[in-house]
């Protein structure tokens, strides 16, 4: 069995007695409080509340680009926060894909070679990862977009590179935050409509965050937040 | 990661900002060239006054006279003594007297130099025209004493018969008074340029014919340089004096070594300039990227991968300016010489080699160079590899 494949209705990260604080100059901020959460591996999530309540933070420290300031972080029995700077890093690229508001890319190469971009990270040889970013481009349309620099793309297409890089490496679970908020509505559905397939199809655990109550019905599961703690937590 | 990968991300990077990446490169190029052009200029100096010295077994011979002594002779029995000496192996005379040489109806005042072929070889003697013929009737003559003979091209006296009136002095003959030698006759066999005083060179054999019995000089021929200072001691110890050019040569060495430093620093001043633009660009082109930076840590790439794409980099500046840079004060250098050359010989002088070109002092730059790289690219590549990539995302 692929490895990668996480076990059905298997609990893929658990989150227990989270919090998380900022120092603000001279104050104590608190932007996560107490957070317990399970998420199964086949669950589409849909993260929203209002603006400054939390959620960027949560997903960072899924992640593990953020710490937390107490709690624990599991995924998949990994303790993520019990590995060392370098180790996360790599467990990251393995087992997850981000997809930001706005794509980063890397300005000296052009958009398969920044979706490959993951592969490499990992040691992987060149030919095989652009063969793979290649397929994933195929996958979602975009092949006809390898060679030119993804900076010149549009925000739609961008924001489909950026979901191909996130699988590239084919991993556990793809975190997006508010990766329409710049796109117009045709875009964002077609963006939508990829990962509800990566989901079904190919049973990836998707968080999501979104504003957008178009999108809520996708997820199989909906969360909102509220001064950084969960109000609601809703299965659909 | 693939090492290959880092080093087309450095090369990609370096090629997206070609004329900053140029212009970085030129400043490492102009301070490696300088280096080059004037340490190689330093070192062909050096040389050219070794060789001008020595003419090139400087380390083999030992000069011996005796200084201002009336007691000790340098004669037969001395150069038998000498020669016994067991760190030595040869011994060959000169004999330096004064004398006239004559034409028709005039007179010129002369050094006559008594000495063999080999003595004259020690002395790095090479006439440019002509040779030294190891014949009693022989003799070489200096271009001084060929412009005494007649204006033109002196090769034409090749061969021609020259007559000498010879000073014997009493100190060197024994005999009660000084004494003249007229109308030594020899032919001439070789022209040495040398537009000084007048100087003819024959077999010192010609001069103890006529009752010569001490030499001015001898020239002792060591078995091996490191016996130097022994040989030495015990020539001295017989009441000669000793010069031994190897001195002079360490002494030639040691100031230009000095010279080299003094003409590196300012080769340098130019390379520390450049080394600070290298810094600015690497920390430029950090401070551009620190998003890509903070992306490239976000999807997991170690620190240690940013700090050698950023180390990559810094080391492409020091290996290429260094490569071009000792290309570049090679190619000044000949140039220099060149037209250096060209005035001389329009001047009426010979040509020479002024620089040398050290194969491994151009090795040692070339590290020196990378090594400028190394730790230009050390700070900026620590500091791209500590990049906080959520404090840069903040930001955005
Ligand atoms: N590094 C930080 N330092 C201080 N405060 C921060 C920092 N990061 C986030 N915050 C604060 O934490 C709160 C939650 O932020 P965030 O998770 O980005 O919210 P959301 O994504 O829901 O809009 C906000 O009030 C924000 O200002
Ligand atoms: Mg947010």
């Amino acid at each position: 069995m692929d490895k990668n494949q996480p076990i059905h209705h298997q609990t893929i990260i658990r989150i227990e007695k989270l919090h998380k604080k900022f120092f603000t100059g001279k104050h104590l901020f608190t932007a996560l409080r107490d957070i317990d959460l399970e998420i199964k591996a086949t669950d589409f999530v849909v993260i929203y509340g209002p603006s400054g309540c939390g959620k960027t933070t949560l997903l960072n420290i899924i992640a593990g680009i953020d710490q937390p300031t107490a709690g624990e972080v599991e995924v998949r029995d990994t303790e993520i926060f019990k590995l060392s700077d370098d180790q996360r890093g790599i467990f990251r690229s393995k087992k997850m894909g981000f997809i930001h508001q706005f794509p980063l890319w890397i300005k000296s190469l052009n958009t398969l070679e920044n979706i490959a971009f993951p592969l490499l990270i990992e040691g992987e040889a060149e030919d095989y990862a652009l063969s793979c970013a290649q397929n994933v481009m195929e996958e979602l349309k975009i092949a006809d977009l390898a060679k030119p620099k993804p900076t010149s793309l549009s925000g739609g297409e961008q924001q489909r590179a950026s979901l191909a890089r996130a699988i590239v490496t084919n991993p556990w679970i793809i975190l997006a935050d508010e990766p329409t908020g710049n796109l117009d509505s045709h875009a964002s559905d077609l963006l939508m409509k990829f990962l509800e397939r990566l989901n079904k199809k190919h049973k990836r655990t998707i968080i999501l965050v979104t504003h957008n109550q178009d999108y809520w019905p996708l997820g199989t599961r909906r969360i909102e937040m509220k001064d950084g703690e969960i109000v609601r937590d809703t299965h659909n | 990661m693939d090492k290959k990968i880092l080093l087309k991300l450095a090369y990609r990077n370096l090629m997206t900002h070609r004329l900053r990446t140029l212009l970085t490169l030129t400043g490492v190029i102009i301070g490696i060239s300088a280096i080059v052009f004037l340490v190689s200029l330093a070192f062909g100096l050096e040389r050219l006054v070794s060789r001008e010295i020595t003419g090139g077994n400087a380390f083999q011979l030992i000069d011996i006279g005796t200084g201002n002594s009336q007691i000790v002779k340098l004669d037969n029995e001395a150069i038998q003594k000498i020669k016994s000496i067991k760190e030595i192996k040869n011994v060959e005379p000169s004999i330096s007297i004064g004398g006239k040489g004559k034409k028709t109806d005039v007179e010129i005042d002369a050094t006559i130099i008594g000495a063999d072929k080999q003595y004259l070889n020690w002395s790095g003697f090479s006439p440019k025209w002509g040779k030294i013929i190891d014949e009693p009737d022989k003799a070489v003559i200096n271009t001084a004493y060929a412009k005494f003979l007649g204006e033109g091209d002196p090769n034409k006296y090749l061969g021609q018969k020259i007559t000498l009136d010879i000073l014997i002095p009493k100190d060197y003959s024994g005999e009660a008074e000084d004494r003249k030698a007229e109308n030594q006759e020899f032919l001439i066999s070789g022209i040495i340029k040398d537009e000084t005083n007048v100087k003819i060179y024959t077999d010192y054999h010609n001069l103890t014919k006529l009752g010569v019995k001490n030499y001015s000089q001898l020239k002792a021929e060591l078995v091996k340089p490191s016996d130097a200072s022994y040989a030495r001691k015990a020539v001295e110890n017989m009441g000669y004096r000793t010069q031994y050019i190897g001195d002079t040569v360490a002494q030639i060495e040691q100031i230009f070594n000095i010279f080299k430093i003094i003409l590196a620093s300012f080769g340098l001043i130019a390379l520390v300039v450049a080394g600070l633009g290298l810094f600015n660009t690497l920390t430029i082109s950090l401070l551009e990227r620190i998003k890509e930076v903070a992306l490239m840590k976000i999807l997991g790439m170690k620190k240690e991968d940013i700090n050698r794409m950023f180390m990559t980099e810094a080391v492409i500046f020091g290996i290429f300016g260094g490569m071009a840079g000792i290309i570049i004060g090679i190619i000044f250098g000949i140039i220099a010489n060149a037209i250096l050359n060209h005035f001389a010989i329009r001047a009426g002088g010979d040509p020479v080699t002024i620089f040398y070109f050290s194969p491994l002092f151009l090795a040692g730059m070339l590290i020196f160079s990378t090594l400028v790289g190394f730790f230009t690219g050390f700070y900026p590549a620590r500091r791209a590899a500590k990049v906080d990539a959520l404090d840069v995302l903040r930001y955005e």
